[in-house]
């Protein structure tokens, strides 16, 4: 009896774990403040607006192309800031810039990168196009 | 991309023949099945200033003056100042003013004309990109049913849509007709970005309000300055 009655609250107690789990993420998104969904937001749409093009910038322009996807000017995104209330524009525009400078600075750097492995496998394979 | 060259382009496209408009507006925003509402009054004043009040769901100010933007929010008693090192603007607004321009500005902005044509009451003019930003974007259509703007197409490079705008409930001002209605569907890699914005109670030339000619935030209004 006492063994029926352990296994009836253990099924219980692992049934109230398993809600819990689910119910975590739910319950964090209804509670989510406005700087933190600004900051979300920011966040998601700062890489989304992150353009490719910085890769071909940095396969062409190396180190130039990265540091320049680093300083360019960048808009802001002033029509995602319409009704939106202070702390969401305080987290919104945290984070949108630094994703979205970081991402094509990424992309830049990729571009660089794969730029030096094919000069490199270019001099490897035929050293004597790269000599005067 | 694609949003910094519509913002570039855009600022180069205020009206100079109007020196002040102002309209109550409603935007209605839906973005992966959440859907906004943004309601007040914009205030254009010549050359290029803009203040936005929004009534609905927030109390703020916004006033776009070239490369500084200003939010303001009276019962918080908040604001921020952005400095950009490029022009601030409110896309959805000069979608608005933007037809004060017959090719809607698309040439001030290096694009060409490249061919155009006639289907029944309604010109369409086709225009390709220039060659700074024919990387990323491509052709852009226009379509005009006597001399209203009807619709507006931008394409990617890769010949994709990006965007597609459609004006209707057009009210004639001069030589030009301002679309009241303006329809707009943004086609990103995961999503449609939908955006409806109706104009209402248009004022062209009349004095705008004394709070928004005069206007400059409380002293004892925290600023937050933000460099772009």
């Amino acid at each position: 009896m006492a063994g029926k009655i352990f296994v009836s609250n253990k099924k219980i107690v692992t049934l109230l774990l398993v809600a819990l789990l689910f119910a975590t993420p739910i319950l964090s998104q209804e509670f989510l403040s406005d700087h933190e969904q600004g900051r979300t937001d920011g966040k998601r749409e700062g890489v989304s607006d992150a353009s490719l093009l910085w890769a071909v910038v940095g396969f062409g322009c190396s180190c130039f192309g990265v540091g320049a996807a680093y300083l360019w000017a960048q808009p802001v995104p002033a029509a995602r800031l319409v009704g939106k209330g202070p702390e969401y524009v305080n987290g919104y525009t945290t984070s949108y810039k630094k994703a979205k400078r970081e991402k094509e600075t990424i992309y830049a750097a990729a571009g660089c990168i794969l730029s030096s492995i094919i000069s490199t496998i270019s001099y490897a394979i035929n050293p004597s196009t790269w000599e005067d | 991309m694609i949003i910094a060259f519509l913002l570039l382009s855009y600022s180069a496209s205020f009206p100079q023949s109007s020196q002040t408009i102002q309209v109550q507006f409603e935007r209605q925003y839906n973005e992966k099945g959440v859907k906004e509402i943004v309601k007040g009054n914009i205030y254009y004043r010549a050359p290029g200033e803009v203040t936005v009040v929004v009534n609905s769901p927030v109390k703020q100010w916004m006033i776009f003056a070239g490369k500084q933007l200003t939010i303001y929010y009276p019962d918080d008693k908040q604001a921020f100042q952005f400095n950009a090192q490029i022009p601030i603007s409110l896309p959805f607004f000069e979608a608005f003013i933007g037809v004060v321009k017959t090719d809607y500005g698309l040439t001030d902005i290096g694009y060409v004309l490249s061919t155009h044509k006639t289907r029944g009451d309604t010109l369409f003019t086709y225009w390709s990109p220039p060659k700074k930003t024919s990387k990323t974007l491509g052709e852009f259509t226009l379509a005009y049913v006597s001399d209203k703007i009807v619709y507006a197409e931008l394409k990617r490079r890769d010949g994709t849509t990006a965007s597609r705008s459609f004006y209707k409930n057009h009210i004639h001002y001069g030589v030009t007709y301002f679309p009241l209605e303006i329809y707009t569907i943004r086609y990103t890699k995961k999503d449609s970005i939908l955006e409806k914005v109706v104009y209402t109670n248009p004022q062209f030339d009349k004095p705008l309000p004394i709070e928004v000619m005069n206007f400059k935030i409380p002293t004892n209004v925290k600023i937050e300055e933000i460099n772009w």
